[in-house]
């Protein structure tokens, strides 16, 4: 099964929190802070859409756990899965 | 923006109509009998009931104008219709109580300088006095099942175990005080009509509307528990519970309403008592809208 873009895993998380206007949320944060078409996020934007995205939530909500929360969420995006210890051994 | 100036400007104008109205028109005499009180302390005691019911007013409109303003906003998404009736919907309801009660004073003056006006005027009053609250509760419950249309999946409603039985009882009860009302004799006001006519234009509608209205309450819930946003919710969260208490209060008030003739035998305390707690109420209803409507505007802002 072929893998979700960034850009709609960005979206599922941002739904987590803002509901319906999670995707229209994630959209505006794209087009303003990366000047990008939001479809084509690639890992490498992730630390610079966090911390924008950080910057708005903040406004969003008092609740410094849910900020942190979506956050390390998104950035965890770009982080390659690390291969099993089992695997490994 | 210019159609909002104006009805902010109409919706002024009513409240202001309405304050010169009371505060300037002579008192009922029969007020004055019957709770032993001369014309000054009549216009101070009405004082003391049209400062916060104008505050309440405002509320509402500042309200409203809120959730207008959020529903322009996401006018393009798939909320966006369910969101526009809505606040239509809140509109009507604000609208309501400066036109019911300019409306009403307007009846009250006329019958002060001919009682032989008051059948009429009682007649009149009924029936203008349900279309608003029916257009605004018919029109927020359309809006609330457009809402609970955009969601994907739907968990299953499950009611309390009494809710039958309690709208059955309820309906049966306010029917019986209805129809047991006094007509216009020893002082009573009553509706000036047969009581199938009552029952076919006043009661059955209003037990519709009323009905309509708790459903559309209940759907905000609804919505509230199957959507998702751990954000989104709280602010849902404040909308919904703003626009539960306006709604049980419109039933509620308009309940007082058309039963005032039994409420008219209690002391003037009671009453009084009844009114500040019902403004109160409102009040902290259109500003739960006002605020929840605020913050989700927020979010699709930043």
């Amino acid at each position: 099964m072929a893998q979700d873009s960034i850009y709609t895993q960005a979206v599922e998380i941002s739904e987590e929190y803002l509901g319906p206007a999670g995707e229209r949320f994630l959209r505006r944060q794209i087009d303003t802070h990366l000047g990008i078409v939001p479809e084509s996020l690639k890992k490498n934007h992730l630390p610079k859409l966090t911390k924008w995205t950080e910057l708005a939530f903040a406004l969003l909500t008092n609740d410094y756990h849910e900020v942190s929360s979506y956050t390390s969420n998104l950035l965890s995006l770009g982080v390659s899965k690390p291969v099993s210890d089992e695997k490994t051994r | 923006m210019k159609r909002n100036k104006l009805t902010i400007y109409f919706f002024l104008a009513l409240t202001l109509l309405y304050v010169a109205i009371v505060m300037f028109s002579p008192a009922d005499p029969s007020a004055t009998a019957k709770y032993h009180i001369d014309q000054s302390q009549i216009r101070l005691l009405t004082l003391t009931i049209v400062v916060p019911l104008v505050v309440i007013w405002l509320t509402a409109l500042y309200g409203s104008v809120r959730i207008h303003d959020y529903s322009k906003v996401i006018k393009d998404t798939k909320e966006g219709i369910a969101f526009k009736l809505v606040s239509r919907g809140l509109l009507f309801i604000a609208f309501s109580l400066p036109a019911n009660a300019v409306f009403g004073a307007v009846l009250s003056y006329f019958t002060v300088k001919n009682p032989n006006f008051q059948s009429t005027a009682t007649i009149l009053r009924n029936y203008f006095n349900i279309i608003l609250p029916a257009a605004g509760l018919l029109t927020i419950n359309k809006g609330a099942s457009a809402l609970i249309s955009t969601l994907r999946k739907i968990r299953p409603v499950t009611w309390p175990p009494l809710t039958l039985p309690g709208i059955i009882i309820a309906s049966s009860v306010y029917t019986w005080l209805i129809t047991t009302r006094p007509f216009s004799a020893a002082g009573d006001t009553g509706y000036y009509l047969p009581n199938w006519i009552i029952l076919a234009t006043l009661s059955i509608p209003y037990l519709y509307i009323w009905c309509r209205g708790i459903l559309a309450a209940v759907k905000f819930f609804v919505y509230k528990q199957n959507i998702r946003g751990v954000i989104y919710k709280k602010s849902l969260g404040l909308l919904a519970t703003g626009i539960a208490t306006i709604i049980i209060l419109s039933v509620a008030s308009q309940i007082l309403i058309t039963l005032s003739a039994r409420l008219n035998r209690l002391n003037l305390t009671p009453i009084l008592i009844l009114v500040y707690v019902l403004v109160a109420l409102n009040a902290l209803g259109f500003g739960l809208v006002a605020r929840g409507a605020k913050k989700l505007k927020l979010i699709e802002e930043v």
